[in-house]
């Protein structure tokens, strides 16, 4: 049974397809966050992402005849956007330097509301330290909502595989925050 | 035989708001599985609870730079296809009307929808940056050659032809030399 | 940038309208095309000569298949744009072009498989797993060659 999002994707398409120029605007409106957001883990800054995420909607629009609707617009886009960043960190893998900022040199304050912001910065620079896959898709799971079954098919991997990814992404944050925890010099 | 959770499993515990009673028995006679299970949900706690901090840029002009790169490469793609003239099947009059439709109106209009839109937010009409060859997507590869053989012009066939002949001869030459 | 569209569309109303309704020309190219494949086939597969006869043949089907029913299909795809475009389209129509194009994708599935399965008694395993590799190799070269004549720069 088609939800009723899958059914609005697809009116859409149809109205793109035939020339409805309003349809552009709403498709885009609908998913830029989504896309950008995915792009973005795989990037973490803004410039890239958003040149990552034109690249997926002009990909997306000019091929958008062969979409064969077997799965939602959401997840046919999220396919290419994942695919295509996989791609564009493949070829500038030596333009990435790992994220290993660390500053747990919290000063010494009475106020908990200071710590408990410096944590939380700390825990987002943590998570930034990430593989950028793992980051996608926590990104889906968690911030997207979308089922595993969604994440799987959009990734061409099983459910379990999905599952097992998010463990072990939990499971390497995990192991950043105890080292954190230690001091600069484990960091 | 119930052994240890797996990494399933876990991840199905994070989730889940009720622990099935097997589990829970396991949880509570397994010190590793306890262990790891709160330490994972604690982590898994602080990720679903931290701040947005990823910055958003312009949706207007993100928009508007899509828009703008799409009718860009629309234009160079027919400028490319000027003297295609076999592509028929239909009388030239209804034929440059199809043409028209299928390009010069969904682009035309998205030109005019720029400039009509008045968002709040301001519409930056950016460059069109440089972009290289699209990369194809990896499905549409097989059809994508022979639909693009059909629409090739006679010149262009003719260019096509000679490439072939060359590639032929290199490759007669590499045969004659393999084992 | 208006007066870029205007031109656009001028250039498309009045240059080389001489669209008439004539069937399309058979593919000069043909014989090339399948020229290139059988000795992309040779080379990358490694047939000896007994099974290159024989696999010959098998080629030369799968590429005139790809041919008619590319040709089909972007007839029809075609026909899908302007039915959609026209507001006086009845459903079935659309739904028939729209059954005629699936048909044709289907068709380029089946076409595929064929040649698979009819060449696989020919070849050793390896070289059976070879034909894959072949397949992506000649598509990819070929999709090259046709952006290369396009490209008039690029020839020097």
């Amino acid at each position: 049974m088609v939800s009723g999002n899958q059914d609005a994707d697809a009116q859409l398409v149809e109205r793109y397809l035939a020339g409805d120029a309003t349809a552009f605007d709403e498709m885009m409106i609908r998913h830029q966050r989504r896309i950008y957001r995915l792009c973005y883990r795989f990037v973490e800054n803004r410039e890239d992402a958003m040149d990552l995420a034109q690249d997926v909607f002009i990909k997306a629009f000019e091929h958008l005849e062969n979409f064969r609707r077997e799965s939602s617009f959401k997840t046919w886009l999220c396919q290419i956007a994942l695919n295509h960043c996989s791609n564009h960190v493949k070829k500038h893998s030596q333009d990435f330097v790992e994220v290993n900022e660390y500053t747990g040199s919290v000063r010494a304050s009475a106020q908990s509301q200071l710590e408990d912001h410096e944590e939380r910065e700390q825990f987002r620079r943590l998570l930034k330290r990430l593989p950028p896959k793992q980051k996608a898709i926590l990104e889906l799971r968690i911030n997207e909502q979308l089922s595993y079954e969604e994440i799987a098919k959009i990734s061409g991997r099983s459910v379990s595989t999905i599952k097992a990814s998010v463990f072990f992404a939990i499971e390497k944050l995990r192991k950043l925050v105890k080292d954190a925890s230690k001091g600069p010099e484990k960091a | 035989m119930f052994g240890h959770l797996k990494s399933e499993d876990f991840v199905n515990l994070m989730e889940s708001s009720e622990v099935p009673a097997q589990w829970r028995r396991h949880l509570d006679s397994c010190h590793r599985c306890r262990t790891t299970w709160e330490s994972l949900s604690a982590v898994h706690a602080e990720i679903t609870s931290v701040d947005e901090d990823i910055p958003e840029p312009d949706w207007a002009a993100f928009r508007s730079s899509v828009r703008d790169q799409l009718f860009a490469r629309s234009v160079q793609r027919e400028a490319s296809r000027r003297r295609w003239t076999r592509w028929v099947m239909r009388p030239s009059a209804v034929w440059a009307l199809s043409v028209m439709l299928a390009v010069g109106i969904p682009t035309g209009a998205l030109f005019w929808n720029l400039q009509k839109d008045h968002n709040t937010e301001s519409i930056g009409l950016e460059t069109p940056r440089t972009t290289s060859p699209a990369e194809l997507i990896e499905a549409g590869t097989d059809k994508m050659v022979f639909d693009d053989l059909m629409q090739l012009t006679e010149s262009e066939k003719e260019q096509l032809h000679l490439l072939l002949q060359s590639a032929q001869k290199g490759s007669s030459h590499h045969n004659e030399k393999a084992p | 940038m208006k007066r870029l569209l205007n031109a656009f569309l001028f250039l498309i109303l009045t240059r080389g309208v001489d669209l008439s309704a004539q069937r399309p020309q058979p593919l000069k190219i043909e014989a090339d095309i399948l020229d290139f494949y059988v000795a992309e086939f040779h080379s990358v597969v490694k047939t000896n000569p007994d099974q290159f006869t024989k696999v010959r043949t098998v080629i030369k089907d799968y590429i005139e298949n790809r041919f008619e029913i590319s040709a089909r299909r972007l007839e029809m795809l075609q026909q899908l744009r302007m039915l959609v475009q026209r507001t006086n389209s009845t459903d079935e129509e659309i739904l028939r072009a729209t059954s005629e194009f699936d048909k044709a994708d289907a068709d380029l599935q089946a076409n595929q498989a064929k040649f698979l399965t009819t060449v696989a008694p020919l070849l050793n395993p390896r070289q059976q797993a070879r034909v894959r590799i072949f397949q992506q190799m000649a598509d990819r070269r070929l999709l090259q060659m046709i952006n290369s004549a396009r490209n008039p720069e690029g020839q020097k």
